[in-house]
C-alpha cells in the first residue's frame, strides 16, 4: 500500500485530511472492528481505509455527514479484506486486547461485562451477510438515519430498510443461539 | 432495534462504548499516513457522539487508560488464570447474553458469573491443542460436573452446560487463531464427551469451516450439505459460505503440521 503522505490542498469546505485523522480514526477503529476485521489486521486495515479517505478526499462534500461517508469506505476496504483467499477464513478475534484498553469510569467487575458484551455483540454480528452487516451496523450502532445509510451503501432506501429487517431478526437468532439454549 | 426497548438495546450499547485506536496505534499509523502527531495523543473520540475538539483531545480512551488499563490486566491476570480467559471472553458471552435475553432488568454483577464459572470444571482433552497460548491460559482444572447436565432424546430440550460451552470454546480460539487442525481434534474431544449435546449446531459448523480451512473441501461439502438439510435455517450458514469461499480461491491445501 503506498503512503498517503503528500500534502493535501484542501478547498476552503473541505476537511483537512489530518483533522478527518485526530478527529474519526476512533470510529474507523470501530467500525472495522464491527464489520469484522479481526484484531491482528485492524492496524493494517485502518491504513487501507485512511489512504482511501486521502484519496478520495476531493471527493467529499463538506455539506454531508463525514462519518456515514467514511463507513462506506470502510465498508468497501473491510469487504475487499474478508473475500480475500487468506482472509475469508479468518474469524474475529475475542476482544482480548480490549480488555485492558476500557475506559475509565468503571471497575473492573464492569469492564470485564462490557467486554463480554462487545464479544458477543461481534460473534453474532459475523452471523450476519455483509450487506446486512453493513446496515445493521450504521443504523443500530452508529445511530445514521436509514436515508443517511442508503446513501453511504449506495443502495435504495427500500433496500436498506429490508436489509435492516432481516439482519435485525437474524442477529437477534444469533445472540440467542450464541447465548446457548439453556 | 433504536426504537425497540429490548435486552438487545443495552447489548449493543456496550459496543457503542467500545475503545478505539489505541494510542501506540495511532502513533504509527499517523507516521505511516505522514500526519504530524502532536504529542502522543490518544484516541480523541470517547464515544459514538458528536466528534470532539481534535485539538484538546489529547488524552482520550486509549490513553488516559493507563491506570485502569493496568490495574485491570492485573486483575484478569489473576483472573484468567482461574477459569481461563477465553472462557472469560467467549463462554462467558453466553451468559450474558442467555442472561440478558432472559432478565432485561439490570445484570447482576459479573462477580456473580465468574463465581458461577468457578465450579465449571473440564477435563483434559483427549487429544491435545495445539494453541499453545490458548491452551495454557484454558488449562484444564478438574474432573467434571458441568453445572446443567447436558441431555436429549426423549423429545425433550437440550441443555446446555457451561462445560460443553467451553470446550466448544476452546475449539473456536484455535480456529480463529488458525490452528484448523487444533480446532478439529477440540472438537472431538466435544463430540465424545457431548454427544448429544445442546451445542451440534455449533460444532457440525465448526467442523466444516475447519475442514475447509485444512484442505479437506470434499469432506467439508459432504457435511455442509447434511447441515443445510439439518439445519436450514442456521445461524451460521453465511460462516460455512464464506469458509466455502475462501477454500474455492485457495488452490494450495492450508497443510499444518
Amino acid at each position: 500500500m503506498s503512503s498517503a503522505s503528500a500534502t493535501l490542498e484542501p478547498s476552503a469546505s473541505t476537511p483537512r485530511f489530518e483533522d478527518i485523522y485526530a478527529r474519526e480514526r476512533d470510529y474507523v477503529w470501530r467500525t472495522l472492528r464491527r464489520l469484522g476485521v479481526p484484531d491482528r489486521h485492524l492496524e493494517d486495515v485502518a491504513h487501507d481505509v485512511l489512504v482511501v479517505v486521502h484519496r478520495k478526499l476531493g471527493d467529499y462534500q463538506a455539506s454531508r455527514p463525514l462519518r456515514p461517508w467514511l463507513f462506506g469506505i470502510a465498508f468497501r476496504v473491510a469487504s475487499d479484506f474478508r473475500r480475500s483467499a487468506k482472509n475469508a477464513r479468518e474469524t474475529p478475534q475475542d476482544d482480548v486486547e480490549g480488555l485492558a484498553r476500557e475506559p475509565e469510569g468503571a471497575g473492573p467487575d464492569a469492564m470485564l461485562e462490557s467486554a463480554q458484551r462487545r464479544a458477543l455483540v461481534y460473534r453474532a454480528l459475523d452471523t450476519l451477510e455483509d450487506d446486512r452487516r453493513a446496515v445493521f451496523v450504521l443504523h443500530e450502532i452508529d445511530g445514521e438515519p436509514i436515508p443517511a445509510v442508503a446513501e453511504a451503501l449506495a443502495i435504495p432506501v427500500n433496500t436498506a430498510y429490508s436489509r435492516l429487517r432481516v439482519a435485525r431478526e437474524e442477529f437477534s437468532a444469533s445472540v440467542k443461539r450464541l447465548g446457548g439454549a439453556r | 432495534m433504536s426504537e425497540h426497548d429490548d435486552p438487545l438495546s443495552a447489548l449493543l450499547e456496550a459496543e457503542r462504548d467500545a475503545p478505539g485506536m489505541p494510542a501506540d496505534v495511532s502513533a504509527r499509523l499517523a507516521s505511516r499516513l505522514g500526519i504530524p502527531m502532536p504529542g502522543a495523543g490518544g484516541a480523541s473520540d470517547p464515544g459514538n457522539g458528536s466528534p470532539p475538539d481534535a485539538a484538546s483531545s489529547g488524552g482520550g480512551a486509549s490513553g488516559g487508560a493507563s491506570g485502569v488499563a493496568t490495574e485491570l490486566s492485573r486483575w484478569t491476570l489473576a483472573r484468567a488464570t482461574q477459569l481461563g480467559l477465553v472462557f472469560v471472553l467467549g463462554a462467558g458471552t453466553g451468559v450474558v447474553a442467555d442472561r440478558m435475553l432472559s432478565h432485561p432488568e439490570p445484570a447482576p454483577p459479573t462477580a456473580t458469573i465468574i463465581a458461577a464459572a468457578s465450579h465449571v470444571t473440564v477435563p483434559a482433552p483427549a487429544a491435545p491443542v495445539a494453541s499453545e497460548p490458548i491452551a495454557t491460559a484454558l488449562a484444564p482444572v478438574e474432573e467434571p460436573a458441568p453445572t446443567v447436565p447436558t441431555s436429549r432424546g426423549d423429545g425433550e430440550a437440550h441443555a446446555t452446560s457451561d462445560a460443553e460451552r467451553l470446550w466448544l470454546e476452546r475449539a473456536e480460539a484455535a480456529y480463529g487463531s488458525g490452528d484448523a487442525r487444533a480446532a478439529l481434534s477440540a472438537l472431538d474431544a466435544h463430540a465424545r464427551r457431548f454427544p448429544h449435546g445442546g451445542l451440534s449446531e455449533e460444532r457440525d459448523a465448526l467442523r466444516i469451516r475447519a475442514l475447509y480451512l485444512v484442505g479437506e473441501r470434499d469432506e467439508a461439502d459432504r457435511r455442509a450439505e447434511r447441515f443445510a438439510s439439518a439445519y436450514p435455517a442456521s445461524v451460521f450458514a453465511r460462516q460455512i459460505t464464506r469458509a466455502r469461499e475462501g477454500a474455492e480461491q485457495t488452490h494450495t491445501p492450508v497443510t499444518v503440521p
